[in-house]
């Protein structure tokens, strides 16, 4: 029985790294928000969220994070040890069909509770402009 | 110089430059994407309804994005594997802890994922400092172990 060749080759393309469900990608705008009032370590502990975020099926239904939907996006709420007395809101969007899931914002709320609607307003939009292509990827 | 321009003292200057302010503020607002002219209406009345400084502050923000237009830039999150001193410390005590208290409960990883919702690997992750817990998930372990969940996060002591 003649044995059927294997093919190797390299993928190309944007697809999530090996063993993820989701690519990362983040706005530059949240980036400097970010460093604006978190430390180098509370940056890491927040990109580590995201990164096990990508490699569940549904990061809107995590297990792993407080994870709400605001909207048509999601905001990720975090507090404790590492961040100190900083009570963090992430924002992200899920872009389905390329599995992108999109860094939008993030600020530092004083107290519990729900996000002003400025904010509200602010990542909506933002999340809108990316939704409509208005953007450019920096690799 | 004032005198050729018109202007007697600084009120006159004052109520030039505002003047001019608005005059590019309405040319600004005149060319504004319709979607963006009506967050702004939006965030406006939010602004002058605002009851608490954290509401006010929010809306200005978001305003002042709009109106300044800036261009989006989108990259990949870096989520580099080396972890800073803080963090390191952090990991060593949140995984010893995690690990010591489910010990302590008679807990296998299995059965902490069982109670928890928490999937056993991402358990073990935790537990060899491989990542850094987020606040939802220590309370869901403390629970679990019916522990306190500062017993995890020595920061709600404090």
């Amino acid at each position: 029985m003649e044995k059927k060749p294997i093919k190797t080759g390299i993928l190309r393309g944007d697809g999530p790294p090996p063993g993820c469900v989701w690519n990362v990608l983040i706005f530059d705008l949240a980036f400097r928000e970010a460093m604006s009032f978190l430390n180098e370590d509370q940056y890491q502990h927040l990109a580590m969220q995201f990164k096990e975020l990508a490699l569940e099926n549904d990061p809107s239904h995590s297990c792993i994070a407080d994870v709400r939907q605001i909207d048509d996006f999601l905001e990720l709420r975090d507090k404790g040890w590492i961040l100190g007395k900083i009570n963090v809101r992430v924002y992200f969007g899920l872009e389905h069909n390329k599995k992108n899931l999109v860094v939008l914002g993030c600020i530092k709320k004083e107290s519990e509770g729900k996000t002003p609607t400025g904010d509200r307003i602010r990542m909506s939009r933002r999340w809108r402009k990316y939704k409509s292509g208005d953007f450019t990827v920096n690799s | 110089m004032l005198d050729q321009l018109g202007m007697h003292n600084t009120v006159d200057v004052q109520e030039a430059a505002l003047t001019m302010a608005i005059a590019v503020l309405v040319e600004r607002i005149r060319t504004l994407p319709k979607e963006d002219k009506h967050d702004l209406f939006e965030l406006s009345k939010v602004l002058f309804a605002a009851e608490t400084q954290e509401e006010e502050e929010s809306a200005a923000n978001a305003m002042r994005e709009i109106l300044e237009q800036a261009h989006i830039n989108v990259q990949p999150l870096d989520t580099k594997d080396e972890t800073g001193q803080g963090l390191k410390r952090w990991l060593d005590y949140v995984s010893c802890h995690i690990k010591h208290a489910r010990e302590s409960a008679g807990l296998t990883q299995t059965e902490l994922s069982a109670q928890t919702g928490l999937p056993q690997s991402h358990i073990s992750r935790l537990e060899n400092g491989q990542h850094s817990p987020s606040f939802a998930t220590l309370e869901k372990i403390a629970k679990a172990l019916h522990i306190p969940v500062a017993e995890l996060d020595p920061s709600l002591e404090l």
